[in-house]
């Protein structure tokens, strides 16, 4: 099964990132709402975590990110494209002492069934599928 | 994303330290982030070093907003003190387990 492809277009600052939760919602309006519930949440924390690092690191020209998204399956698969700086690996954290940065792709490896990263264009595109079977 | 701020008396345990409880309430996120950073300095400046964030209605957490938990906590401690984490939502169980940061921080 492959549902139709949804996108949005949201402001490149921290107070646009909150249109991505109600996005996700709409996006995952198929499924029973108990189901769509429990991944939600950690889903759209996925999802506000790689727009956030754009917002932060890659700081698009146009002032935009675009989000595609669309189920596959019993996946749900999110593609993020912003025109900003590359991205640029960051350091591991430490293993000992708590940092105050780092955290964001961290938490999105471990939600997403599969992250990835391109750079092409002159654009940054991420793309990252999740579980609609399984949650956090 | 709400914080409303109570002073507590401080117990012998604390060492008569001056304590508050910071209770938020809603969204907690890279958007809120400064407005907490801004309210625990105060507090730090003040003299208050055992803040206890109180946690149960937030909704959601990010990864800006736990870094300024985390810099709270460290700044505190550097001054013999503590920021302690206070019956946090699942959002934020969650981010504190996927981060392994629960182990880092007293919840209470």
């Amino acid at each position: 099964m492959k549902s139709e492809s949804h996108g949005i277009v949201i402001a490149a600052t921290h107070l646009g990132l909150r249109d991505i939760g109600p996005w996700l919602r709409a996006l995952l309006s198929s499924l029973e709402p108990s189901q769509r519930d429990q991944v939600l949440g950690a889903i759209e924390l996925a999802v506000h975590e790689l727009a956030n690092n754009a917002v932060d690191h890659a700081e698009p020209a146009s002032g935009e990110i675009s989000l595609i998204g669309g189920v596959e399956g019993d996946e749900l698969v999110v593609i993020l494209r912003d025109d900003g700086q590359p991205f640029v690996t960051p350091a591991p954290l430490p293993p000992d002492e708590p940092q105050i940065r780092g955290y964001g792709l961290m938490i999105v490896e471990q939600i997403a069934t599969a992250v990835d990263y391109q750079r092409q264009d002159g654009e940054n595109t991420w793309s990252a599928r999740f579980s609609l079977s399984s949650h956090v | 994303m709400d914080i409303s701020i109570r002073q507590t008396q401080a117990d012998s345990s604390s060492g008569g330290d001056a304590a508050m409880v910071m209770s938020l309430t809603g969204r907690f996120d890279a958007h809120e982030a400064p407005q907490f950073r801004a309210a625990v300095a105060e507090a730090i400046e003040e003299g208050t070093i055992r803040i206890a964030v109180e946690l149960t209605d937030v909704e959601f957490v990010d990864s800006t907003a736990l870094a300024e938990l985390v810099r709270g906590m460290k700044n505190c401690r550097e001054r013999g003190g503590d920021l302690s984490l206070v019956s946090p939502s699942d959002p934020v169980r969650v981010i504190l387990e996927l981060t392994k940061l629960d182990a880092a921080f007293s919840i209470d």
